[in-house]
């Protein structure tokens, strides 16, 4: 199985770390459900050609590294992606992966107060 | 050994009633289950994204193998058909799984009021609907509901179900739910309105019944599988019942491919698969199908019986659904959720036909709201949308209600002309939609699920009312409809296929109208019957 941090190159996946960040600030745990899903037997693998497309073109837009940026001007980046033809679908769908899991894991329950009868990720 | 008496299809809701019954009526009974056996909790997934109300990536009650159970979808605006999976829109999933949907739902386990029985005669017949009378009417159907009840296990208030005629016996539990802050909510907008409310009945114990606890009061009941054991399905009642007589032979993973018959339309038996593929027959003096609307519709087409209606009158319920957001936190988390009901707008709407039951919904996931029930122009990311998701997730629920469907003939099941499941055989076809009188009872209900939010405090209401679109889904019906002229109906009142003096159906394939209620204590309610019937006659 590979392991998760080599779905993409490495300054793709700073950059994922990065962009999930201003998706869900200050939480990572929505990227658990992304990985997984992307990486081989995953229902997204397939879709981790346009992910990394995203990505790059994001670093690209940046001057070369997304990360390097200051928080408020990744999210003005975002926002022009998000409008952009060719990285709205893209950005879009990033979005509701980075969100619909953190919102399905034990990390998002705590959040908004959701108490399940067992915290073992289902 | 492969002789049996009864041959059972689908150990469903329906089809479970029907094994107990019979097994313990001295029958010799083979009940086949397209799914699998999954008796424990941890045997259903608890994934929020793969389950029976939010299927996003995959269902948690089957089928288990997606891809090799396929289903077509014909959109009836354009008439484009595609191939759809259970986890996928137009696909009008319901479980399959030992205990069907009955062994995730959220159990609601009402009756259908006496007028659901008489749609034709109190509201006449709109232009292209198939509405219709039942052949038998509630008073018949009164005491199989409550045997339906008391053996299932039903938590409620018989005395203030104040829109049916008054119950033979009290519920055998006291309402699950007693207290919750939407019930509190609720219950005083109500009075402000005039309204009169009941608990909602509930297949779940309130108090340890035929031996599993009572309610936890965890807050994810419906999709799922029950942490105790509370929740009554068929699974946990009339099939152990049916294990323990010794006559009853469970084989699930068998996937039924043929009904059989002799040359003098005698059905015979049935042909059907296991779980590696391999062709078995069995032989009974009596077959019930219990499959489910969809599943039991391409059964019977399969088999080239049951002539032009089979299939046809698909129905299940439009939800219109409204959202409320309080100023202080509502959203306890308490579950299972459904406590508080108002049957007001059940029948005699002014200027529409039929209505619903309307009552608060089960507590929602985070993620099943996120998806699926924030209000539209919200931003999908970023820090104002933790922030507004972190206030307000515990400041809204939702009401509901199933609306009471007027069904049309060309919303149907039809064998799929192409398309083949993984042992060869074709698939069901979903077409048309349910009559546009339908949709008016729904946008009426929307205003009325928003009116009793804004009375009970919401400062903020939101919610989409259904558009004309192809039901069934988990309360699906209809495609069996039963009736005295067999010219335009499958069955007869007793559940039995025109025509063919042993064969039955078991499920809600024979409701001629689905009421404006969950239907699955009135599937049970007529398997009951119907087992009486068969016990009698055969």
């Amino acid at each position: 199985m590979m392991p998760t941090n080599e779905l993409f190159p490495a300054q793709e996946m700073r950059t994922l770390f990065a962009v999930a960040d201003r998706i869900v600030p200050s939480d990572q745990n929505g990227l658990g459900h992304l990985l997984g899903e992307l990486a081989p037997g995953g229902v997204l693998y397939g879709h981790r050609d346009a992910c990394q497309s995203f990505l790059t073109r994001l670093n690209a837009e940046s001057g070369g590294d997304f990360t390097a940026l200051p928080s408020d001007g990744q999210d003005d980046l975002l926002k022009r992606m998000e409008i952009i033809p060719e990285t709205a679908q893209p950005f879009r769908q990033i979005v509701e992966w980075v969100t619909e899991g953190f919102y399905a894991s034990p990390v998002g329950w705590d959040f908004v107060g959701f108490r399940p009868v067992d915290r073992e990720t289902r | 050994m492969n002789q049996f008496d009864v041959i059972i299809v689908g150990a469903g809701a329906g089809g479970g009633v029907l094994a107990g019954l019979l097994s313990e009526g001295g029958k010799r009974v083979l009940l086949l289950e397209k799914g699998r056996n999954a008796p424990g909790y941890a045997d259903v997934g608890r994934d929020h994204l793969r389950n029976q109300r939010l299927s996003q990536y995959g269902v948690n009650a089957g089928p288990d193998d997606l891809a090799g159970d396929p289903r077509v979808f014909e959109n009836f605006r354009t008439g484009n058909a595609v191939p759809v999976l259970a986890h996928e829109g137009g696909y009008s999933h319901n479980a399959f799984i030992v205990g069907g949907g009955t062994r995730v739902y959220g159990a609601q386990a009402w009756r259908f009021h006496p007028l659901d029985f008489r749609m034709a005669t109190t509201y006449g017949v709109p232009e292209g609907s198939s509405l219709a009378d039942w052949p038998l009417d509630y008073a018949e159907l009164a005491p199989f509901y409550a045997r339906a009840e008391r053996e299932l296990g039903v938590a409620g208030d018989a005395d203030a179900m104040a829109h049916l005629p008054r119950y033979e016996s009290p519920y055998p539990m006291p309402p699950v739910t007693p207290d919750t802050i939407p019930r509190r909510t609720l219950h005083a907008g109500a009075t402000t309105l005039g309204w009169r409310t009941n608990p909602v009945p509930l297949a779940i114990n309130s108090i340890p019944y035929n031996g599993r606890p009572a309610c936890i009061h965890c807050p994810e009941c419906v999709g799922f599988a029950c942490p105790v054991d509370a929740k009554n399905g068929s699974q946990n009642t009339l099939i152990t019942r049916a294990a323990l007589t010794g006559r009853c032979t469970l084989v699930a993973e068998a996937t039924v491919s043929r009904l059989e018959q002799d040359d003098s339309g005698k059905v015979t038996g049935v042909s059907y698969f296991n779980r590696e593929g391999v062709p078995f027959s069995a032989q009974a003096d009596v077959v019930v199908v219990a499959g489910s609307a969809v599943e039991t519709a391409r059964l019977l087409l399969l088999s080239g019986i049951g002539g032009d209606h089979v299939g046809r009158h698909l129905q299940g319920h439009y939800y219109p659904s409204v959202y409320g957001r309080f100023e202080t936190d509502v959203n306890d988390g308490v579950g299972p959720g459904p406590a508080i009901a108002t049957c007001e707008f059940s029948h005699g709407n002014e200027g529409v036909i039929g209505g619903a039951m309307l009552a608060n919904d089960f507590v929602v996931l985070p993620a099943m709201f996120w998806k699926r029930s924030t209000p539209s122009g919200l931003h999908r990311w970023g820090a104002a949308a933790k922030e507004w998701m972190r206030v307000n997730y515990r400041r809204i629920f939702q009401v509901c209600g199933p609306v009471q469907e007027i069904p049309s003939p060309d919303s149907r099941v039809t064998l799929d002309p192409d398309v083949r499941d993984k042992y060869g055989i074709p698939v069901a076809r979903i077409s048309g939609a349910t009559h546009m009188e339908t949709v008016r009872t729904s946008a009426f209900m929307f205003d009325r699920a928003r009116e009793w939010l804004v009375a009970s405090g919401a400062v903020e209401t939101w919610g989409t009312p259904p558009g004309q679109y192809s039901s069934g889904g988990q309360h699906q019906a209809g495609t069996c409809r039963m009736g005295d002229d067999p010219s335009t109906s499958v069955t007869d009142r007793n559940c039995r296929v025109h025509g063919h003096s042993n064969l039955y159906i078991g499920d809600g394939s024979v409701h001629v109208t689905n009421g404006g209620f969950n239907p699955f204590l009135t599937i049970m309610a007529l398997a009951y019957r119907t087992a009486d019937h068969i016990l009698r006659e055969h």
